[in-house]
C-alpha cells in the first residue's frame, strides 16, 4: 500500500525520500499517484506544509550472487547541496569573499565565486546551516522555503533580498502597518527591476523575483 | 497606572528621539538543490532598515530660515544620548518643508536645512558661511542671528558677550569686539568671514556641549566620500508632510489674508529628521536613491509611491502620517519612517510593575532605573508601588533597579531584579510569577513552600493550592494578607 506522506514545515522532497529509505528522490517524485503534486510545484526541494506526498510501494531487486563469498553493494543515493549567493546593499556580488560555512555542523572555510555563490554538498535531510561573511552571520533553515506562489514564499524571497523585515509578533503596531510593509517591499522590487509599479505580486513580478532570488 | 517609563521614547519640546523596534536576527530561509533542480541558488542581501532616530521641529530654526536657534540645545541632547547608545550607527539626515511654495523651491530649502544641521554635527563652520553669504527665498542669515550668537555664547568672564535684556543693549560693535579680542582676532568690531568663521564655531560647540556631540563625515552612512553629501545628507522638499490639508482647509487657505494660519498649522511638516543605521553599514553613491541637496528633485520622483502625488495632495478629509500613515510620496523614505517612533505614532505595548520590599508590602516613590543598553531610564513609582512602562516592543523580561525613597541622592540602587515581562499561559506561568515575586530556586516546590510560609498557609508545597491567590495577586496586585505584579 503506498503511504501518503504530508509535508511539514521544513522538510523538502530528499529528506522525505531519505525518511522512508528511499536512495532516489527521483522514484519518489516521478511515481504517477504524484503527478498532481508534480504539477503544482515546480521542484520536489520547494513544498508547502500541508502538501502530500506519495510514497511508492518498494520494488524488490534482485541481484544474483553466489555462496560463499562476500559481496559489496553501493547504495547510489542522491547527492544534495546548499547554495547561497550573497550580495551587498547595492546588489553587487560579494566576490571573493572568504567565509565561513557550516552546513549541518560541520564548518568549512570557503570562498566565494566570482558571482558571490557558496556552494556546498549536504546530507539528504539537511535543514540547518549558517554563514558567516564579514563579520555578519546568517542562520540558514534549509528546507523552509515555501513556493513563491504563496504568500509565505514570495515574503520569504523578499526577506531575503532586503526589501521586506521579518514579521515582529511582538510589535503592537505589527498588524496595522504590515501592509503597507508589504507593499513598500513590493513596488521597491518593481522599481529596481524595471517593472511597472502595481504594489502588488502580479505574473512579471513572481518571476522576476524567482529569477533574481533564484529560485 | 502607575507612573509612566517610556523604553524607547525620549521627547523634547520641540523633537523626540527614539529607538525603532529592532528586527530579529537574520534569518534566511532558503531551499536545497537535490540533482537537476532548478533551484540555482538563494539569494541573500543586507536590507536598509533604520534602527534608531531624532527630530527637530520647525520651532528650533528661525521661520523660513536654516539657522538653528539657541533652543534647539535641548533637542541637540537627545541626539547626543541617541549616538551614545547606538556607537558605531551610521547616521543620515532628512529635512522637510511644508506643502507651501514649489517643489523645487522646498528642495532647497530643505536641503538646506538639512545641511544646517549636518554642518553643526561636524563642526564645518565653512558650509555656515555658505548659507550666511548665499541667501535663498526667504533663508537669509543676517547680522540678527550673528547678534543672537553673541548674546547665546558665553565669554570667559561668563555672561554672553552681549546682552538686551535688561536695556541698555550692548552695541553691535562692542560684542564683537569683545569676542574679537577673546579669539585672537584683530578687533576691529566688523564681524567679516574669519570672525565669523569663529562665532560659527564657537556657536556650534556650545550648541552640541562640546565634545558631548562632534562628529566626522565618516559616521554618517554614505561615509563624507561624497562632497556633495550624497547618502549623509538630504532635503526631501515638501514630498513627505506628516500633515496634509483637507481640500476645503487648502482651498481656503489660498486666501492670502490666512497665510499666517496656514504657515502655523503647517509648522509640523517642516523639520529635520535623522536615521541611524546598523553598525558598520555605508552606502555607495550610485545605489542611494536620494539627490544630493544641490540637485533637484528628479531621483526623488523615481523613488515615488505608485500613488505618491496623490498621497501628498489634500483629500476629503484632513490626514496626518501619525493617523492614516499614507501622506508621504516617497516609498523610499517611508519604508525607513513606517517604524520610526519620530513619525509615526505607533501604539505602545505597555505593561505595569508593583515593586515591593521583602515583606511584599509595596514601596510607595521607590527611585528606580532601568538600563537598556546604553541607555538609562530613571523615575519614580507611584504611592502605591507601581510603574507603568512603555515599549514598542514587549520585551520578554526585563531589569529594574531600585532603592528607598529617602536614598536618592547617591545614585545607588541596592535593588536590582530582573523579572518575566510576559508570564505567559503555559505550565511554567505559576513558576514565572513566583520568580517574579522573588522566589528564585528551581525547584517549584521548594519556592510554593517558601511562599507558603511567608503567608501564613499550610506548607504543602502543592502549586494547586496557592495558584488562585498567587494569580490574583501577581496578575492584579490583591495582597493576600501581601505583592509585586507584571
Amino acid at each position: 500500500m503506498p503511504v501518503r506522506h504530508v509535508v511539514r514545515q521544513g522538510e523538502h522532497g530528499s529528506a522525505i525520500a531519505e525518511k522512508y529509505g528511499f536512495a532516489r528522490l527521483r522514484t519518489v517524485w516521478s511515481d504517477p499517484a504524484n503527478a498532481g503534486l508534480r504539477e503544482k510545484r515546480q521542484t520536489p526541494d520547494i513544498l508547502l506544509p500541508g502538501d502530500e506526498v506519495a510514497i511508492p510501494d518498494k520494488a524488490a531487486r534482485d541481484e544474483p550472487a553466489g555462496t560463499g563469498q562476500s559481496h559489496t553493494f553501493v547504495l547510489l543515493a542522491d547527492q544534495v547541496r546548499v547554495r547561497l549567493r550573497v550580495r551587498d546593499l547595492a546588489g553587487s556580488p560579494l566576490a571573493g569573499h572568504p567565509c565561513q560555512f557550516t552546513v549541518e555542523d560541520r564548518p568549512a572555510i570557503c570562498s566565494t565565486d566570482e558571482n558571490g555563490v557558496i556552494d556546498s554538498p549536504a546530507s539528504r535531510s539537511v535543514a540547518k546551516a549558517r554563514l558567516r561573511i564579514d563579520d555578519s552571520d546568517f542562520d540558514v533553515d534549509v528546507g523552509r522555503l515555501d513556493p513563491i506562489e504563496e504568500d509565505s514564499g514570495w515574503q520569504a524571497r523578499l526577506i531575503n533580498l532586503g526589501y521586506l523585515e521579518k514579521p515582529d509578533p511582538s510589535l503592537s503596531a505589527q498588524a496595522q502597518i504590515r501592509t503597507r510593509e508589504l507593499q513598500a517591499a513590493i513596488e521597491e522590487f518593481q522599481c529596481d527591476q524595471g517593472l511597472p509599479l502595481t504594489g502588488a505580486m502580479d505574473d512579471a513580478t513572481v518571476s522576476a523575483l524567482r529569477d533574481v532570488h533564484g529560485c | 497606572m502607575g507612573n509612566l517609563v517610556s523604553l524607547d521614547l525620549d521627547s523634547a519640546e520641540a523633537g523626540r528621539a527614539g529607538a525603532h523596534p529592532k528586527a530579529t536576527p537574520f534569518r534566511v530561509f532558503a531551499a536545497p538543490a537535490s540533482q537537476g533542480s532548478p533551484v540555482q541558488f538563494n539569494t541573500i542581501e543586507p536590507g536598509l532598515f533604520s534602527i534608531a532616530c531624532w527630530r527637530m521641529d520647525d520651532a528650533r530654526f528661525d521661520f523660513d530660515s536654516s539657522f538653528i536657534r539657541p533652543e534647539a540645545k535641548k533637542e541637540i541632547g537627545l541626539l547626543a544620548a541617541v549616538v551614545k547608545s547606538q556607537p558605531g550607527s551610521p547616521l543620515s539626515i532628512f529635512g522637510h518643508a511644508d506643502p507651501t511654495g514649489s517643489d523645487e523651491y522646498n528642495k532647497v530649502l530643505s536641503g538646506r536645512r538639512a545641511l544646517a544641521v549636518y554642518a553643526l554635527l561636524v563642526r564645518d563652520a565653512g558650509r555656515w558661511e555658505e548659507l550666511y553669504s548665499q541667501p535663498f527665498g526667504g533663508d537669509q542669515w543676517t547680522r540678527q542671528q550673528l547678534r543672537l550668537v553673541l548674546e547665546t555664547i558665553p565669554s570667559s568672564s561668563g555672561p554672553p558677550y552681549a546682552a538686551s535684556d535688561p536695556p541698555p543693549a550692548t552695541p553691535m560693535t562692542d560684542a564683537v569686539a569683545a569676542f574679537q579680542g577673546e579669539h585672537g582676532l584683530a578687533v576691529d568690531g566688523d564681524a567679516g568671514p574669519k570672525t565669523r568663521h569663529e562665532l560659527f564655531l564657537a556657536y556650534m560647540d556650545w550648541l552640541c556641549g562640546g565634545d558631548a556631540l562632534h562628529l566626522e563625515p565618516s559616521d554618517f552612512l554614505g561615509g563624507g566620500a561624497d562632497s556633495g553629501g550624497k547618502g549623509d545628507v538630504q532635503g526631501c522638499s515638501e514630498h513627505n508632510p506628516t500633515l496634509v490639508f483637507s481640500r476645503e482647509e487648502a482651498q481656503r487657505f489660498q486666501d492670502s489674508a490666512l497665510r499666517k494660519q496656514r504657515d502655523a498649522e503647517n509648522s509640523p511638516n517642516r523639520r529635520v529628521v535623522i536615521f541611524f543605521f546598523d553598525p558598520g553599514l555605508r552606502v555607495d553613491q550610485a545605489s542611494w536613491p536620494c539627490p544630493r541637496v544641490k540637485e533637484d528633485s528628479t531621483g526623488c520622483k523615481a523613488r515615488f509611491w505608485s500613488d505618491g502625488d496623490e498621497r501628498r495632495s489634500p483629500q476629503d478629509t484632513r490626514r496626518t502620517y501619525e493617523d492614516s500613515g499614507d501622506t508621504f510620496a516617497c516609498r523610499f523614505y517611508d519604508r525607513l519612517a513606517m517604524k520610526s517612533p519620530c513619525e509615526a505614532s505607533l501604539p505602545l505595548a505597555s505593561f505595569d510593575v508593583r515593586l515591593v520590599d521583602f515583606d511584599k508590602d509595596p514601596i510607595g516613590g521607590a527611585p528606580f532605573r532601568i538600563l537598556q543598553g546604553a541607555g538609562v531610564r530613571r523615575g519614580h513609582a507611584d504611592d502605591e508601588g507601581w510603574i507603568t512602562v512603555q515599549a514598542l516592543r514587549r520585551p520578554d523580561k526585563l531589569t529594574i533597579e531600585w532603592t528607598l525613597p529617602d536614598q536618592e541622592d547617591n545614585e545607588q540602587y541596592p535593588f536590582s531584579r530582573e523579572f518575566f515581562v510576559d508570564v505567559g499561559s503555559d505550565d511554567s506561568s505559576d513558576d514565572k510569577r513566583l520568580f517574579n515575586l522573588g522566589y528564585l530556586n528551581k525547584e517549584r516546590k521548594i519556592n510554593v513552600r517558601a511562599y507558603q510560609r511567608d503567608f501564613g498557609h499550610d506548607v504543602t508545597g502543592n502549586i494547586e493550592d496557592i495558584r488562585d491567590e498567587l494569580r490574583a495577586f501577581h496578575d492584579g496586585g490583591a495582597r493576600p494578607a501581601g505583592g509585586q505584579a507584571a
